[in-house]
């Protein structure tokens, strides 16, 4: 490998990063409709993303820092699937986020993903499960927690459960989009 | 009156008499007409009859043709490997990978399918693949390891995420007559197949209308020189029709019928679709109840490779199978098939299809037809007896065997080989140890991944190529301990915790309408009071028993319910001890819940279904329903560990690396079980044999020593520790609180700590409940 691929690729994940930081806000805030990476802007400028990261910072309020997971596999495949739900693909999400799945099963921000994806395509009762499943896989991380109950919130609301949606939100300090 | 006639008839003979040729010719011309009329009733007839056999043939043959031109057999495909940096994965494993795919090692990436080692990796030139989410060309790349992890992945110099191979064919579902076959398109076909086709069995393909008389005069001529049957005198489209009514009759009304069928065939259809029919049709060898037709699926059969990968020595073997698949079966007659390669290998030189160093080339090289398991899709029919189950709620019989789909499964081939080969070795060892009858004793396994609950290998008996008694999903055997889990469960959901006390005591239980029962320990011992994890760890009958009863069967029954989807058969307190027949699938059922931290997860096999353009006709997501709160899960998969570090786990290698499992043996030896799971795998063992009769093998020593073999082959991916905030060291003999310096303690999550008796002599302080408690206590 030479040296100057691993810097570009090192930024190219660190964007993921902070592109992440700036999905959770969105998807918690909005209802969960922002996907923000395309697979595109691989190879576009950096320069173009943060401008757009600080922007939805801008608008909204701060988001809890989800580190991302830990094979840059999983990464890619977790950025090709918010591409798919920005694109209102959610099929395509899940067959990407089932991928990551099987490289990562237990990190939860996927299953947080696949549960939008789920309540997305109209099931409610998957994307329940799968909301419950993030639950219980983000553990002690307090960030993953409050993202996966904010997208448990998601699921209430598109279930009619307004209360509950409203607890939970309260509860991790959000209001509804 | 009377004269009259006399007259007439005098005078009729006169007239006769006077001229004897007029009444010849009047009767020939009586007879003209009439054989003239005859004639042309016989021939509008002949004319009818004909018109309406050829339009019935015609109707046949087209029919025939157009429809085996589109039934496809659905094709099954394995999960494909995803390659990316930091797997679990050795060189080594992967080079058994591509091998197994059908890669050819050598110098020359050229070509897609081959691969060459360098220093600390490997090259590959992958192929070209439409995966379900998108199609990807063929790549070179370049993997890297250290250690046995995946280091890095490049592709044209350029890091790499993540690529995956291609995924194995694992099986098709051809119809009940057994015709199994992968349709080429004519584009997908080597020049060197079709131009070769033509000079070895039909010179004059591009000019005959169906038939060749000088081609049926040249055959009879090379033959009559050569003394053997060299060349044929059917044409390819002869050869396409009979292959279509594969009869073996030999008759002139059967050669005419094929001869007509051959003509309408010309007058219908092009020359290239005739062609590519053949390709796609003729019959090829027999592989068990299967048979093998057209040389796309027979290139896959005997080289383990796509047809376009073959070079010109392989075509020439495939071609040279044509004229008697069992005559010039290249397994059994290895030589005869070569010698007929290499005089097919000739014509291509003689005819300018191959230059003269490819023909030299070419004639050195052996057959090299490979008897693996994969080729042609080799089949693991205990597996797709379950894609087969799950396909049937949603496509029918006729869908599968005609429609072209295409299935992916969730199968992973070399997880299946070594659990078929850990089942078939071990077996033999234990049967060798215990001096039984080899072959008497039986098992099947079931591999699933924890979270997503995906079938990773299902092994249905020893012989795993065999299409026998599937006893991983039909064996229903009573599972003895490995039910135990469940009444901790359901102990630890009420308010008991892995301190509280039991008591292995004898018992009698009379359950109304049913027989009194007395359990006894395996070892026939009682041992008393001792605390709920030691006797789940050392599986203690009766002290689960009155475990069983502290909790309510009906309770602990609902909780199987909520686990698997169904009631128990056995309604009396012998299910406590498992007395309930499952069959492995469904004892993955329960554990899943348990190795998926609380989520229900049924085994599943299918991920999802494409039509034969690659459009998704169906996909089947994960399915996970939460049955247990996490915390309790949590719990209860500690117990489990402790089982294997301490109790009738503890003989197991990896038992203090990290898994959890539980044993069972049926009464009498008869079925021996394990179901154990790590990180990321849960396996469910059975051991026993088909006539039920006592194997004298416990969970311990058939089961779980199969578990063990299966596990060797990766090693475990070892459990995380429990985060809770509630974990205490207790006694392991007592149950009281105490310290490893004082006592020989297990860990554990106790909800209640406050509950907790301390031991004295540890220099540990009572909790807050207990010292209230000893100040109310009388």
């Amino acid at each position: 490998m030479t040296a100057r691929y691993p810097s570009i690729h090192g930024l190219f994940n660190g964007a993921i990063f902070v592109l992440l930081v700036a999905l959770v806000s969105g998807c918690a805030s909005t209802g969960g409709n922002v996907g923000v990476i395309d697979s595109k802007d691989r190879d576009k400028p950096q320069a173009t993303k943060p401008t757009r990261v600080e922007k939805s910072k801008a608008e909204k309020p701060p988001a809890p820092v989800i580190a991302p997971p830990r094979s840059s596999a999983a990464q890619t495949l977790l950025a090709r699937a918010n591409t798919a739900l920005r694109d209102e693909e959610p099929g395509t999400a899940i067959v990407l986020l089932e991928r990551a799945v099987r490289i990562e099963p237990r990190e939860a921000q996927l299953w947080i993903r696949l549960s939008k994806a789920h309540l997305d395509q109209g099931d409610t009762q998957i994307a329940f499960q799968h909301a419950r499943k993030a639950i219980a896989l983000a553990g002690s991380e307090r960030n993953k927690q409050t993202a996966a109950w904010l997208q448990l919130a998601n699921v209430y609301e598109a279930q009619g459960r307004n209360s509950d949606a409203q607890n939970i939100r309260q509860r991790y300090g959000r209001g509804s989009g | 009156m009377a004269k009259k006639p006399a007259t007439r008839r005098r005078t009729t003979k006169a007239k006769t008499t006077s001229s004897g040729q007029g009444w010849l010719a009047t009767l020939r011309r009586w007879l003209f007409r009439f054989l003239l009329k005859v004639t042309l009733w016989a021939g509008l007839l002949a004319v009818l009859v004909g018109s309406g056999y050829l339009y019935y043939l015609d109707r046949s043959i087209s029919k025939t043709f157009e429809g085996r031109r589109w039934s496809v057999p659905a094709q099954v495909y394995a999960q494909p490997m995803e390659l990316y940096a930091g797997k679990r994965l050795t060189n080594a494993q992967l080079q058994v990978e591509l091998r197994r795919l059908g890669y050819r090692q050598t110098a020359d990436l050229s070509k897609p399918g081959s691969f060459q080692p360098i220093a600390g990796g490997v090259s590959i030139h992958l192929r070209a693949f439409s995966f379900m989410d998108s199609p990807r060309p063929s790549m070179r790349i370049t993997v890297m390891f250290v250690g046995n992890r995946l280091q890095r992945l490049k592709y044209a110099d350029r890091p790499l995420d993540l690529v995956r191979l291609e995924p194995a064919v694992i099986g098709s579902f051809f119809p009940s007559h057994g015709e199994d076959r992968v349709i080429l398109t004519p584009d997908k076909v080597p020049a060197l197949l079709a131009d070769g086709l033509k000079a070895v069995e039909d010179r004059a393909f591009d000019e005959h209308q169906g038939f060749s008389v000088t081609g049926i005069l040249r055959a009879a001529l090379v033959n009559f020189r050569s003394g053997e049957a060299r060349q044929g005198g059917s044409t390819l489209t002869q050869q396409l029709v009979k292959s279509y009514f594969l009869t073996n009759e030999r008759t002139i009304e059967r050669k005419l019928r094929e001869l007509a069928m051959s003509v309408i065939l010309e007058l219908r259809f092009t020359k290239e679709d005739i062609l590519t029919a053949y390709i796609n049709e003729i019959f090829l060898g027999q592989n068990g109840a299967r048979a093998i037709h057209g040389f796309g699926l027979g290139a896959q059969y005997y080289f383990n490779k796509p047809l376009n990968e073959l070079p010109a020595h392989q075509i020439a073997a495939l071609i040279s199978i044509i004229r008697g698949p069992s005559y010039y079966n290249p397994f059994r007659h290895p030589q005869r098939t070569l010698r007929r390669r290499n005089r097919i290998l000739d014509t291509f030189l003689a005819d300018g299809l191959i230059s003269t160093a490819i023909h030299q080339d070419a004639i050195g090289q052996p057959l090299g037809v490979v008897d693996s398991p994969n080729s042609g899709g080799a089949y693991y029919p205990a597996f797709m007896d379950l894609v087969r189950i799950e396909l049937s709620e949603r496509y029918s019989a006729d869908d599968l065997r005609t429609q072209g789909l295409r299935i992916f499964t969730t199968l992973n081939p070399a997880v299946q080989a070594n659990a078929q080969q850990a089942v078939s070795t071990t077996l033999g060892v234990i049967e060798k140890e215990r001096r039984q009858e080899p072959g008497s004793l039986q098992a099947s396994a079931v591999i699933t991944d924890t979270q997503t609950g995906e079938v990773l290998a299902l092994v249905g008996g020893r012989q795993g190529r065999v299409d026998g008694f599937n006893r991983g999903i039909n064996a229903q055997r009573p599972v003895g301990s490995v039910i135990k889990p469940l009444i901790v469960l359901s102990a630890l959901e009420s308010d008991l915790e892995w301190s509280s006390a039991v008591n292995d005591a004898a018992i009698t239980l009379t359950p109304p309408n049913g027989e009194s029962w007395s359990p006894r320990n395996y070892d026939g011992k009682t041992r008393g009071e001792l605390p709920i994890i030691k006797a789940l760890a050392l599986s203690l009958n009766l002290a689960m028993v009155d475990l069983g009863n502290q909790v309510g069967l009906s309770t602990v029954q609902n909780r199987f319910r909520d686990l698997v989807g169904y009631t128990p058969k056995n309604p009396y307190p012998s299910f406590f001890l498992g007395a309930e027949p499952m069959s492995p699938l469904q004892l993955t059922e329960l554990y899943g819940n348990f190795a998926s931290g609380g989520f229900r997860t049924p085994p599943k096999s299918v991920i999802a279904v494409l039509d034969e353009q690659g459009a998704p006709l169906s996909h089947h997501p994960f399915d996970v329903t939460q049955t247990i709160d996490v915390e309790t899960a949590t719990s209860l998969n500690a117990g489990l560990q402790l089982v294997m570090q301490r109790g009738t786990g503890r003989s197991s290698p990896f038992a203090k690396q990290g898994v959890a499992g539980k044993t069972g043996t049926s009464n009498d030896n008869r079925d021996s079980w394990f179901a154990g799971f790590d990180n990321s795998r849960l396996s469910v063992v059975w051991v026993g044999r088909d006539d039920n009769k006592p194997t004298g093998l416990t969970g311990t020593s058939g089961a779980l020593r199969l578990w063990n073999a299966i596990t060797r082959f990766d090693g475990p991916d070892p459990l995380l520790p429990p985060i809770s905030e509630n974990l205490q060291s207790i006694e392991y003999d007592t149950g009281l609180q105490a310290t490893a310096k004082c006592a020989d303690v297990v860990v554990l999550p106790i909800r209640q700590p406050d509950t907790l008796q301390v031991k004295p002599g540890c220099g540990l302080k009572p909790s807050l409940g207990e010292r209230l408690r000893s100040i109310f206590r009388p």
